[in-house]
């Protein structure tokens, strides 16, 4: 049975998406880079993915209701 | 309060009228010298005594309508250290000395390069090659005499952070760089100190203010896994537009703090696009 996470996109991965917070159905055992294969979001140096406020790896499996977001580490000052 | 300096105040004030019609009694900058030279005593103290007697030095009458007496009073006894002399840290320093705060530690080891000179208030056509600290000491001087500035021209490491923000009410976190950022943070946690995180790429800047119990950035990057040393800023650079605005939002941080007012951005990343005028708040988990 698919399950839907929400998605929340910052700074230059908006423009994957119509909208920068939204729903999506996945398939269980989805990985955070299975979603973002399904979003058309490439793997980039500069990223951060959040699930449920926690910092993940690519390989971390998403769970029914997760909350993604998907932003770019920045360090300059 | 010193009698004396009472009496002396009380006799040097004059009448202001305030745009509004208002009328106060206001110190200039000339009456604060004087006291200061024939008290002995630093210009700070004497601005803490008049405000103390609800004279208020007329460089800070306009903050007053919104901070009031006592909050002026409190900044002026404050103590910040700013970590970091370059684009958030110049702009900091900067609203720092305006706002009245009346004591500053500033850390940088750096130079000014020309390529600083788009973005780092501090950086003059005229300092290239010269000490970040050195012009820091200088701007506050022009700006806010009253304000005591101890400047280390030093860069931060594990083995020189607490000798730099033992004894101040709040750090800010103006670096440069992700592995120095979490060093800072370690040592203020020890020290029980609020730290105010600011950090900038192109047009996105982010903010946090990292109280001693909060997880902070150690939700955004753990010791045990790779820590970029830098984000995307080394590749799209950072314009003077974003260093400017999240170094605003970190004074305003400091200033809550101090004066214990409003609420701290706690366990929340403030995300700004500055271009798109858009801020977003991530959470961050609060477990360890």
């Amino acid at each position: 049975m698919s399950f839907e996470v929400g998605v929340n996109l910052y700074g230059i991965f908006r423009k994957y998406a119509k909208e920068n917070k939204f729903k999506v159905e996945i398939d269980p055992g989805t990985s955070v880079e299975g979603l973002m294969r399904k979003l058309k979001i490439p793997k980039m140096i500069y990223m951060m993915v959040l699930v449920n406020q926690l910092k993940v790896q690519f390989d971390h499996p998403l769970s029914p209701g997760d909350e993604v977001h998907i932003f770019q580490p920045i360090g300059g000052g | 309060m010193n009698k004396d300096i009472r009496k002396r105040i009380n006799e040097l004030k004059r009448k202001e009228e305030a745009p509004s019609g208002e009328v106060y009694q206001g110190l200039s900058l000339q009456v604060i010298e004087t006291i200061a030279r024939e008290f002995q005593i630093s210009k700070r103290e004497v601005e803490i005594a008049a405000l103390e007697n609800e004279v208020i030095p007329i460089k800070y009458h306009r903050n007053i309508g919104t901070i009031g007496i006592p909050g002026q009073r409190k900044l002026l006894k404050a103590k910040v250290a700013v970590i970091g002399a370059g684009g958030l840290g110049g702009s900091v320093i900067e609203l720092l000395a305006r706002m009245g705060v009346g004591r500053m530690v500033v850390v940088d080891g750096d130079t000014f390069a020309e390529d600083n000179l788009n973005r780092q208030l501090l950086c003059t056509e005229k300092n290239i090659r010269k000490s970040k600290v050195t012009a820091a000491v200088g701007r506050v001087g022009e700006i806010n005499s009253a304000v005591e500035v101890t400047s280390h021209q030093a860069f931060l490491g594990a083995e020189n952070v607490d000798s730099f923000i033992t004894g101040c009410d709040v750090v800010i976190d103006a670096l440069d760089n992700i592995p120095v950022r979490l060093i800072l943070q370690e040592a203020a946690r020890r020290l029980n100190l609020p730290l105010v995180h600011g950090a900038v790429a192109g047009f996105i800047g982010e903010l946090m203010t990292i109280f001693p119990g909060d997880r902070g950035l150690g939700a955004l990057f753990k010791p045990d896994q790779d820590i970029p040393p830098t984000g995307i800023e080394t590749e799209i650079g950072t314009p003077t537009i974003t260093p400017t605005f999240i170094a605003a939002g970190q004074v305003m941080e400091a200033v809550k703090i101090i004066l214990r007012r409003g609420k701290p951005i706690r366990n929340r990343l403030r995300y700004f696009e500055v271009e798109e005028g858009k801020i977003s708040e991530i959470s961050l988990s609060t477990q360890p």
